[in-house]
């Protein structure tokens, strides 16, 4: 089959590339630039330029940058303290202690960010210092962290459910509807293994703070109100129609300069720190970005993930077995895709067969965002594992590991979704009801 | 064996992608594969903005783009979505027979060639309320996403609001528009009238997608070749006209369907719209200058 | 000697200058995109807008990568190098450098092409801005050329420095 040798090439010259350390934009450049001169007749170098000029300079993507400089901002509040003061009370008896707070804390920030990275960025950079100074084990902060950030795309707004949406023309309303119990079930099933796995390995885990009253429970309580009043500003924005989802991020950013003023930590200086890192880490998540449309590209001039995808199709699966084949299908190509280019090369293939499959298309959508949302956390290519690399400074294979179990999680979630599609389906069909 | 990667913007299922990729299947056959074509719909492989860009320097040999979308390279290309100057598929045909010549110079000067074009089914008024005259416009929230629709909400006396394709359905859900301008299709994908009540068949303009082909490209084929390729889209073009007059009707029903309300405009309601249209054609032909002037003269005199 | 040192003083200057531009880019999309409610809130339609957001956008990602090179927030599997001996690892400095200043120069050198193009046709943009394009290209040039620049005096400076010295650069914090 030429499809094996065609993923062979990619991969063996990927690997190479990243495993021998370039840079990962550079690296994601280069596979493509090598595979399209290798099997496509085209100008490479001006399909690249073009390619990557429109996708770089896409109006879906400012809300990235904007949310980063948000979370830059409220670093250097006193949001941080604010967040932990607020659920640590709540959450410290359960077993896990404070881990829990990384999960509630990126389900909150999903309902404002509409991607994965940018959660992990904003969420993150409150948390990791914290539970480090309170020596929790690293893997289960970094591994948490991961796999909670991946809620951006789930729970609504996410960029990744609009682009399915407008490709295969169904209600994006519904899409966002659909994603909130898988969400939530989602952040439920992170929050179990956490409890577990403390259960297991007392020793390791730090000893909780003594119980809180009640009384400092509903003070904590109120820690939360900057937080809170963020997401008002946010999804209300949304949802009272003042701004678009993309532009929401920018009244974010105004959110989080006010939250600084009115701590006392907005200075010339907290402001030139908090744009110069922002700036940074942007410029990071832009090259990886523009590589990656690139190698959508060049994969596309291949037909390689057409080819894959047709090739599933004429095997002829029961419902059953397509679900599994298409899981393991995604999870392979989420290692060196990001999701939403996965999504756009394939769906063309894959919708006209999981129609005839007979599944909803909504319940799809959400099974979709859920693999795709493993990409994020699998190497070498996870956009929520380099955020964490340049975080915490760990190494990649540090990172991964760390994720793993988070990655079993998200395969369990699938399980259940399939099981149950009602968790992903029952919102949308109340909602649709009087509409009739 | 010479392979032809055909960009489409829109989805698989669209009608305009379906029509092409039929076209790029009959010249592989008719070929014996000497010449395969392979079409590359839902944008994966150049998005829609990026395609006139990628066949005119050669990155793409073939692919498909909205003509009106080009109005910014010359006014030329945007006769078809004039307001109100041809307003049903017989008008539209005449003003593509009429404006063709001079569209085939025009891409001619930029190193392409016209294969074919199929029209959008007529662009209809979608509003939250009913409207029985441009009186009923005034202070509504109008989708604008260029200078012409922005125009348009102008002279009605609406609001025009920036609204990108991808944010539709979520604009009109939060109440950021209340209205626009747009073909069936568009609510029938987006679900519309989960937000929408009314859609007033208008038949404002009927845009067209338009195939070119790199001309450097095309002469790399021999006659023969030219001749299959030639044959197929005169195929395809008489094939989208009518699978457009056809859907236009089913999505009429689909919307009303759905618990829309789908009327004809009011004769008030259509005798505002003219107005606004020969003011509309009138600013364009300035623009546009003798040679738009020309084409829109032959297209009345038909 | 002095001329080198010289030389290499005033490229940081760039990598700098080019960085705070970006930062500068930063700011001015969110001025646009609050420009972008405002006036749907007061019911004005400013064209163009959704199009200028995207062009300051890859100017404040783009402008950045040189200095984000320097800042080393540039993201790499570090994994094997770490583990590499003195030499193996000046070793692998040297290809990963090559390569980086091989495909960085490609980039940037399509980057240009990509300006020259555009202006040759005088291609205007499709959305509402209408402007011609090599204008917010010239962002993307510039951007990816300070890059490139970059990247080769990265490795001239690691084939000048001694292996024994090549050490793991200290791991940035994001926003650090
Ligand atoms: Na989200
Ligand atoms: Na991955």
């Amino acid at each position: 089959m030429d499809e094996l040798i065609l993923i062979g090439v990619f991969l063996t010259i990927l690997l190479f590339f990243l495993g021998s350390g370039i840079w990962v934009g550079i690296s994601l450049i280069g596979v493509s630039v090598v595979g399209m001169f290798l099997f496509t007749s085209r100008p490479v170098g001006d399909a690249m330029a073009t390619t990557i000029w429109s996708a770089s300079s896409s109006w879906t993507l400012t809300a990235l940058p904007l949310f980063i400089w948000m979370g830059e901002i409220l670093f250097r509040t006193k949001l941080s303290e604010n967040l932990f003061r607020g659920l640590a009370p709540w959450l410290n008896r359960l077993p896990g202690g404070l881990l829990h707070v990384n999960i509630a804390g990126c389900a909150i920030f999903a309902a404002i960010s509409g991607s994965s990275a940018a959660t992990v960025a904003t969420v993150g950079k409150m948390s990791i210092p914290e539970l480090q100074r309170r020596q929790y084990p690293e893997r289960m902060i970094i591994g948490t962290l991961a796999g909670a950030g991946t809620l951006g795309l789930l729970i609504p707004p996410s960029i990744i459910l609009i682009i399915y949406g407008v490709t295969i023309n169904e209600s994006i309303a519904k899409l966002f509807m659909a994603g909130v119990f898988p969400g939530i079930m989602l952040a439920l099933l992170f929050m179990s293994y956490v409890v577990i796995w403390s259960l297991l390995n007392r020793s390791r885990m730090p000893d909780p703070d003594p119980p809180a009253s009640w009384g400092l429970k509903i003070r904590a309580f109120m820690e939360l109100a900057p937080a809170a009043l963020l997401i008002i500003a946010v999804l209300g924005s949304i949802y009272l129609g003042i701004a678009t989802a993309t532009e929401a991020a920018v009244l974010g950013v105004i959110g989080a300069f006010l939250i600084a003023a009115f701590q006392g930590s907005l200075t010339v200086e907290s402001f030139r720190e908090s744009l110069l890192g922002a700036t940074r880490t942007s410029a990071m998540i832009a090259l990886i970005l523009a590589g990656s449309s690139f190698l959508s590209l060049a994969m596309g001039f291949t037909g390689l993930p057409r080819g894959l995808a047709s090739w599933i199709g004429e095997l002829g699966l029961s419902p059953l077995t397509l679900i599994v084949a298409l899981t393991i299908f995604y999870i392979v190509l989420g290692c060196f895709l990001d999701g939403i280019s996965a999504v756009v090369l394939t769906m063309a293939v894959i919708e006209p067969l999981v129609r005839q499959a007979g599944f909803d298309m909504i319940w799809f959508g959400i099974y979709l965002v859920v693999v795709v949302e493993m990409a994020q956390i699998t190497p070498p290519i996870g956009f929520n594992l380099f955020v964490l690399q340049g975080m915490t400074g760990r190494d990649m294979d540090f990172i991964a590991r760390a994720a793993l179990p988070m990655f079993g999680i998200m395969i369990l979630a699938v399980v259940v979704l399939y099981a149950v599609p009602e968790v992903a389906t029952y919102l949308p069909h109340v909602m649709s009801q009087p509409t009739r | 064996a010479d392979k032809w990667d055909m960009p489409l913007a829109y989805s698989a299922t669209n009608y305009h992608s379906e029509n092409a990729i039929r076209f790029a299947a009959a010249v592989t056959e008719a070929t014996g594969g000497a010449l395969e074509v392979v079409a590359h719909p839902s944008g994966s492989l150049f998005k829609g903005d990026e395609i006139f860009r990628a066949v005119r320097t050669g990155q793409a040999p073939i692919g498909e783009r909205l003509i009106s979308a080009l109005g910014n390279e010359d006014p030329l290309f945007e006769i078809d979505a004039l307001p109100f100057l041809a307003t049903s598929f017989d008008d539209a045909w005449k003003l593509y027979v009429a404006s063709k010549p001079a569209m085939q110079e025009l891409l001619s000067e930029k190193g392409l060639m016209l294969l074919y074009a199929v029209p959008w089914p007529p662009q209809g008024l979608y509003n939250k309320t009913p409207v029985a005259s441009a009186a009923d416009m005034k202070g509504v929230k109008f989708r604008a996403y260029n200078a012409a629709t922005s125009r348009l909400a102008e002279l009605l006396g609406a609001i025009p609001t920036k609204i990108e394709a991808s944010e539709l359905s979520q604009a009109f859900a939060t109440g950021v528009a209340d209205s626009m301008i747009s073909s069936g299709s568009t609510g029938y994908d987006r679900k519309i009238w989960e937000h929408v009540k009314y859609w007033y068949d208008v038949q404002a303009w009927l845009p067209k997608n338009m195939v070119i082909v790199n001309k450097d490209a095309w002469n790399d084929l021999d006659a023969q070749t030219q001749g299959i390729v030639l044959g197929a889209a005169a195929m395809a073009e008489q094939a989208g006209w009518a699978k457009a007059r056809e859907l236009s009707d089913w999505y009429k029903e689909k919307l009303a369907e759905n618990g829309m309300t789908v009327e004809g405009p009011s004769d008030q309601l259509k005798a505002d719209f003219l107005k606004i249209g020969e003011t509309m054609t009138a600013e364009w032909e300035a623009k546009a200058g003798e040679k738009g002037k020309a084409i829109v003269e032959a297209y009345r005199a038909k | 000697m002095t001329f080198l040192r010289a030389l290499e003083r005033g490229l940081d200057r760039l990598y700098l200058l080019s960085g705070y531009l970006a930062a500068l880019f930063l700011v001015v999309l969110g001025v646009l995109i609050f420009i972008s409610i405002a006036s749907r809130a007061l019911g004005v339609y400013m064209a163009g807008l959704t199009a200028y957001s995207g062009y300051a956008m890859i100017a404040s990602t783009f402008l950045a990568f040189a200095y984000t090179l320097k800042s080393d927030a540039h993201i790499r599997v570090e994994l094997f190098i770490n583990r590499a001996g003195i030499r193996l690892r000046k070793g692998m400095e040297i290809w990963c450098h090559v390569v980086a200043a091989g495909f960085g120069s490609y980039f940037a050198f399509y980057s240009i092409r990509m300006v020259w193009v555009s202006y040759r046709f005088q291609e205007r943009s499709e959305g509402s801005d209408a402007i011609l394009l090599w204008i917010p290209q010239l962002a993307m040039a510039l951007g990816t050329t300070i890059f490139a620049i970059s990247l080769v005096h990265s490795l001239v400076r690691v084939l000048i420095t001694p292996a024994a010295e090549i050490r793991r650069a200290p791991a940035q914090e994001i926003g650090h």
